[in-house]
């Protein structure tokens, strides 16, 4: 297959330009730095990618434009003010709360019993790995290592059985993270601000996706699981020597359940006939 | 042998002259002029008839093709008044849940987020503003399009097919209305460096008396 302009076009938007505007960034050590880095890499390419914003926003996506930098500005001063673990749940319910009232109230008003039990289950789902997280980015680079590989794995997932901007998006987000974890493998530290931008990304693109688009649930669902080796990595780096083949264990397992939800995304994408 | 092949002869000779006989019948047409555009009034306030109704628009594709596509469902009303053209009016609905490309896939993208966002922008909507008399059955319908949450002033070249009664008693009468529409006028810009900006509209309308 040629690689034509007009692909260049679209990696350059969704992985090129996230990656290397982060990696520019974000070679300071200060963990809200960052997250400034991370936020300023993907709006680059939401700009680009997303280009139908309006003001005062009218369709789901037009919130980000509003919801990153206040999230950032909101969660950097958190970090400056608030000791870890004190109240810690408290901020990110807030932003999940408002994010998904916002995201979906266009379409809340004409929503079935079934839209509200998963709007809400979707919530839960997303401030709970939110707080947990947060909880364990006392090494920042393994919870942003599994943030990377989800985002990636939902790149797929929702391009493959929902929206090919959302998926785009997403792939922008895990570029993004992507240029982040370049500067921080060998330097672990707290990163809450920027793993609360990457999940307050992440989980609106996710809810986007699915209420927007009928993303398929069951290769998001599976795909979360991605998370559950960050809790394993001291384990791993107890049982290894070099902290790098360590994280290339952690990223092997989350490998695991992330792979089979982009197989059965794509299974499913198969399952129509025909190409673009 | 030969009582035989007169018989069947004759046979065949009845059955021409059968068939000759019914076309003589009163109401039977040859293939040539079977069908006549009716020429009757289109004054008074019509109910569109979805059955006979279709929205159809075609898109560039990579620069290469235009791709048709369609609306199935489509609903509402118009008043003719060819005596007092500013009294006419036309209200015209489409579900954009309703569009059909002939490909499954593209049908679900074209309906998601990254272009009519049909969750949150379900109903596509023109109201007529001015109809402006032409030649002929030619006309210019302007009004206000309602796609993807925005509206903005579209005309239409209308040109009007034909009126008169249909075998069931009711009365009928048809339109065909093209256009030509930016979609980034209506926010919808995803892709457009393979999916062209300009869509051509044509929408066929009939629709009963009431």
């Amino acid at each position: 297959m040629r690689f034509s302009p007009f692909l260049w076009t679209i990696l350059w938007q969704a992985a090129l330009l996230p990656f290397a505007v982060t990696l520019f960034l974000g070679w300071s050590g200060r963990a809200a730095w960052g997250a400034v880095a991370l936020t300023v890499g993907f709006s680059s390419a939401y700009a680009l990618l997303y280009t139908q914003h309006a003001f005062p926003p009218t369709q789901a996506l037009d919130w980000l434009a509003l919801s990153l930098p206040v999230v950032l500005l909101l969660f950097a001063l958190r970090d400056r003010v608030s000791a870890a673990g004190r109240r810690a749940w408290l901020w990110p319910l807030v932003a999940v709360s408002a994010s998904l009232l916002l995201l979906l109230w266009p379409i809340l008003k004409t929503a079935e019993g079934r839209f509200l039990f998963e709007a809400v289950l979707a919530g839960l789902i997303w401030w709970g790995l939110w707080c947990y997280l947060e909880r364990e980015s006392a090494d920042g680079t393994v919870a942003m290592l599994a943030l990377t590989v989800v985002a990636c794995a939902n790149a797929a997932i929702s391009a493959a059985t929902g929206s090919v901007l959302t998926g785009q998006l997403s792939g922008a987000l895990a570029a993004a993270a992507a240029g982040w974890l370049l500067w921080h493998l060998n330097a672990p530290g707290m990163a809450r601000a920027v793993v609360a931008m990457a999940m307050l990304i992440l989980g609106s693109l996710v809810v986007i996706g699915r209420f927007y688009a009928d993303t398929a649930i069951l290769p998001i669902l599976i795909s979360l699981a991605g998370f559950a080796a960050v809790p394993l990595f001291p384990w791993i780096a107890a049982r290894v020597r070099h902290r790098m083949v360590a994280l290339c264990v952690a990223a092997a397992v989350m490998l695991i359940p992330t792979g089979i939800a982009v197989l059965l995304a794509l299974r499913q994408y198969a399952a129509t006939p025909g190409e673009y | 042998m030969r009582r035989y092949m007169l018989e069947f002869r004759g046979r065949w000779l009845a059955a021409v002259m059968l068939a000759a006989g019914a076309m003589l019948l009163p109401g039977h047409a040859t293939a040539a002029d079977a069908y006549k555009t009716q020429t009757g009034s289109p004054a008074g306030t019509y109910k569109i008839d979805p059955v006979h109704s279709l929205a159809q628009f075609w898109i560039g594709h990579l620069g290469v093709s235009e791709l048709p596509g369609r609306f199935d469902k489509i609903s509402g009303s118009f008043t003719f008044d060819p005596a007092h053209p500013e009294n006419s009016k036309v209200s015209v609905e489409i579900p954009v849940k309703s569009l059909d490309t002939n490909y499954a896939r593209r049908n679900k993208d074209l309906r998601g987020p990254d272009f009519f966002n049909a969750r949150q922008f379900p109903i596509m909507k023109f109201v007529s503003t001015k109809l402006i008399m032409g030649d002929d059955n030619e006309m210019r319908l302007a009004g206000q399009l309602t796609l993807h949450g925005v509206t903005q002033p579209v005309t239409f070249n209308l040109r009007h097919v034909g009126a008169g009664p249909d075998p069931w008693g009711n009365y009928r009468s048809g339109y065909i209305a093209s256009a030509i529409i930016r979609r980034s006028h209506f926010g919808m810009n995803y892709m457009l460096g393979g999916i062209s900006d300009q869509v051509k509209i044509q929408l066929n309308i009939e629709g009963k008396r009431q």
